[in-house]
């Protein structure tokens, strides 16, 4: 051991250290696991694919701005092609982000 | 909700106000369902025990649901699996206040998808729904043909789900992009008088070994078009089918002696995943206004993207994931 004074003060933090979402959500699945009702152990598995996404499940605006409007602009110029590309871009920028969620889980009981 | 003690004295009273004396229990109450409320309950009228399961409206499904689900139980009886109806009572005039209906068990169990069951499983299941389906589609609809209301949900109707979605403004955009195609490419109506299920899919067929035992939740039942049927049978509500549609296809051709139009069966998709999205949607909604705790309603936020990108894939001509 180091007889060095410990700086504690140096590095102020926050006033009570953030809970990982993802810990949360790992610590709740462990919880249904253990919750012999069904309905009890769905809405446990609903509450943890929710809490496994909250940081994580809304696609930046930068990213997605533009392929709405190019969306927007190709209906307006009735560019079916053009239409069916942008749209096929701005679905796979918004699933990228996700969280994989077990349904068979969520959805079972 | 009602409470399961609640639910067995209900019934106990009507089937008494009939002249069956008899004792009822509720067991349990069924946890997958989203729409209505189901209860295993238990009978004995002296004569013997048996089992049987009742279902009660939801405020999202309404009382027209049991009316439907009723009536179609009765039209399909002997000619697709499908649960024998013990008792109903089409009026709001009982202890439930509401109409309810009982039917009778089927054992087995209900996977929620296809993706659940092993290969040969899902390929020998997959074929015997298609025999089923061209089966429940030869079937007359009798009363159904003309008892569908307003209200109801319409799964053929794009113009159903476009005026529901437009509570939900601003929509996704890919959604939005969606209603446009389907729009452009709206296809003939469907000819002739055809009985449709309205929510054929793995998640609503109970299996029982190798067999598919049972065709339940008929509450959407009622005349359309049979390929919204087909398309609904293998979409992804949760995971791709890992089934091939396409000789599935060629096997209700058989079955059914119907040529099946692919346009039509990819626009029927399509109107699919829409409907996926306003389930995802609406289910967020009730959520979001206090008006169901279901956390799983909440968690369908996270399948709105998927669904999305599953429809622009099938639009695209590419594989979903």
């Amino acid at each position: 051991m180091s007889d060095e004074p410990l700086d504690l003060l140096g590095h102020p933090g926050p006033a009570s250290p953030p809970v990982s979402h993802d810990r949360l959500a790992g610590a709740v699945a462990e919880l249904s696991r253990r919750v012999g009702q069904p309905e009890l152990r769905a809405q446990l598995n609903a509450l943890g694919a929710l809490l496994s996404n909250l940081e994580s499940h809304v696609a930046s605006q930068e990213a997605r701005v533009p392929l709405e409007a190019a969306i927007s602009r190709a209906v307006e110029e009735d560019d079916e092609q053009g239409v069916i590309a942008a749209m096929r871009r701005l679905a796979a920028v918004d699933r990228a982000v996700l969280a994989a969620v077990d349904w068979s889980a969520v959805t079972g009981g | 909700m009602a409470d399961g003690t609640a639910v067995a004295a209900g019934l106990r009273d009507w089937l008494g106000g009939r002249g069956i004396a008899a004792q009822v229990s509720a067991s349990d109450r069924a946890t997958v369902g989203l729409s209505q409320e189901t209860w295993f309950v238990r009978v004995d009228t002296g004569a013997g025990e048996r089992d049987a399961v009742l279902r009660l409206p939801t405020l999202a499904s309404g009382p027209r649901a049991i009316r439907t689900q009723s009536a179609a139980l009765g039209v399909v009886a002997g000619s697709v699996p499908a649960p024998a109806l013990l008792w109903h009572d089409d009026s709001p005039e009982n202890p439930f206040q509401s109409p309810f209906l009982v039917m009778e068990p089927i054992p087995g169990r209900v996977p929620v998808s296809w993706g659940e069951l092993d290969e040969g499983d899902r390929t020998n299941l997959a074929r015997q729904a298609i025999d089923v389906l061209a089966a429940l589609h030869g079937i007359d609809p009798g009363p159904l043909a003309s008892g569908q209301d307003d209200r109801g949900e319409r799964p053929s109707d794009l113009d159903w789900y476009r005026q529901r979605l437009d509570r939900f403004r601003p929509i996704p955009a890919v959604l939005g992009g969606a209603l446009w195609w389907l729009e452009r490419h709206r296809p003939e109506p469907a000819d002739g008088n055809v009985l449709i299920h309205g929510d054929y899919r793995m998640g609503n067929l109970v299996i029982d070994g190798d067999r598919i035992r049972g065709v339940l939740d008929w509450e959407m039942a009622g005349v359309g078009d049979p390929l919204a049927d087909l398309a609904w049978c293998f979409i992804p509500v949760w995971q791709p089918s890992l089934v091939d549609e396409d000789a599935l296809v060629a096997r209700y051709e058989e079955r059914s002696g119907s040529a099946v139009d692919a346009d039509r069966l990819i626009w029927y998709r399509i109107l699919g995943y829409v409907r996926l999205a306003y389930y995802a949607l609406s289910g967020l909604h009730a959520f979001d206004r206090g008006r169901s705790d279901d956390l799983r309603l909440a968690a369908l936020r996270l399948q709105l993207p998927v669904h999305l990108d599953r429809l622009a894939a099938t639009l695209a001509g590419d594989p979903i994931i």
